[in-house]
C-alpha cells in the first residue's frame, strides 16, 4: 500500500523548467519534509491564462 | 529566576498550564505571541502542545515559518534552553532544531492516555533534577506522535545519549527505538512528545512532571551559585 498526498500548484513560469525549479524549493521548504516524505514533481498541464 | 518565554501560536493548547508549571517553579514566565520577534531577553523558551495552524499539511509545518521561530532559532543556536512539549516537539524537528520528524500514530488513532516513560538523560537544562533510570507517568494527547529518524541518526542519537526519555511497558505510537523525548548534539533544544505540564499536582493525576520546570531553575540557580555565595554568603535554592 503506498499512501501520499497528491498537491496540485498552478504557477506563471516562462518555461517547464522554471516551473519544475520553482516547485521543488516549494517541496524542500514547506509542502514536502525530506527527513520523513520523498516526493515527485511534474508538469502537466502547459498552459491555463 | 528565568525569564522563560511561553510561545502561543493560533491552536496551542496547554499554554496557560506551561505558564503556569514555570511560574510554580519559580520562573518569570510570560507570554510571546507568533507575530513577536522579540522573546523579551528570554533564558528560556518553552514551545507548548496544541494544534498549530490546525496542522494543516504536517504537524509544526506551518508554525515553524512564524515570524518568532526566526528569534526561537537565534535563541537555540546561540545555547539558550529550548523545550518542545508535544506540538512544539514536532515544530522544532520541522524547523530543523532536532533531528528526525513525528508521523501518524501506528494503528492510527488519536491517542489521550496516560503513558510511562523512562528518563534516559538527567544532563540537559529540563531533566537535571530526575535521576537516571526514573519512570514517570505523564499524558499523551497526539495523533502524530511516532518518531522516525533514518538508521544512521538512530544510531547516532544512541551513541550519543541523545534519547532523553523511552516509553516503557508499551509503545503507544510506534516511535523508533521508543523514543518519547530527544536533545539536539549540544544539549539545550529539548523534544517530547508527553505533557509534562499536565502533572504538576497530586489532584492533577501525579506531579511527576514538575521536576522537568524546576529543572530550569536549579540549573541557573548552580550557575550562578558561586557569585551570589560570594556576595552575602546564602545560598539559592537549588
Amino acid at each position: 500500500v503506498r499512501i501520499g498526498k497528491h498537491l496540485v500548484l498552478e504557477l506563471k513560469a516562462a518555461s517547464r523548467d522554471e516551473a519544475l525549479a520553482r516547485a521543488r524549493v516549494m517541496c524542500d521548504r514547506l509542502l514536502a519534509n525530506p527527513v520523513t516524505e520523498d516526493y515527485e514533481v511534474a508538469v502537466d498541464g502547459e498552459v491555463s491564462r | 529566576m528565568k525569564r522563560v518565554a511561553v510561545i502561543r501560536f493560533p491552536g496551542s493548547n496547554c499554554d496557560v498550564d506551561s505558564l503556569d508549571a514555570a511560574r510554580e517553579a519559580g520562573s518569570d514566565a510570560y507570554f510571546v505571541w507568533h507575530r513577536d520577534t522579540d522573546l523579551q531577553q528570554a533564558d528560556v523558551v518553552i514551545l507548548p502542545g496544541g494544534f498549530s495552524y490546525g496542522d494543516y499539511l504536517r504537524s509544526g509545518a506551518i508554525a515553524r515559518f512564524s515570524a518568532v521561530m526566526a528569534a526561537v532559532t537565534a535563541h537555540a543556536r546561540a545555547g539558550g534552553p529550548v523545550l518542545g512539549i508535544c506540538n512544539g516537539f514536532q515544530i522544532l524537528c520541522e524547523a530543523g532544531l532536532l533531528p528526525g520528524g513525528l508521523m501518524r500514530n501506528a494503528r492510527l488513532r488519536f491517542l489521550s492516555r496516560p503513558v510511562w516513560v523512562r528518563t534516559e538523560q538527567t544532563d540537559t537544562p529540563f531533566t537535571c533534577l530526575y535521576d537516571k533510570g526514573e519512570v514517570l507517568e505523564l499524558p499523551i494527547a497526539h495523533g502524530d506522535g511516532r518518531y522516525v529518524v533514518d538508521d544512521r541518526t538512530a544510531a547516532e542519537l544512541e551513541a550519543t545519549d541523545r534519547v532523553v526519555w523511552r516509553y516503557v511497558r508499551d509503545n503507544p505510537n510506534g516511535s523508533t527505538n521508543d523514543i518519547a523525548g530527544v536533545v539536539n548534539a549540544a544539549r539545550n533544544v529539548v523534544g517530547v512528545m508527553p505533557h509534562p505540564e499536565r502533572r504538576l499536582i497530586p489532584t492533577l493525576g501525579g506531579q511527576d512532571g514538575a521536576r522537568v520546570f524546576h529543572s530550569m531553575e536549579a540549573r541557573h540557580a548552580t550557575q550562578h551559585a558561586v557569585d551570589v555565595r560570594a556576595g552575602d554568603d546564602r545560598h539559592l535554592r537549588v
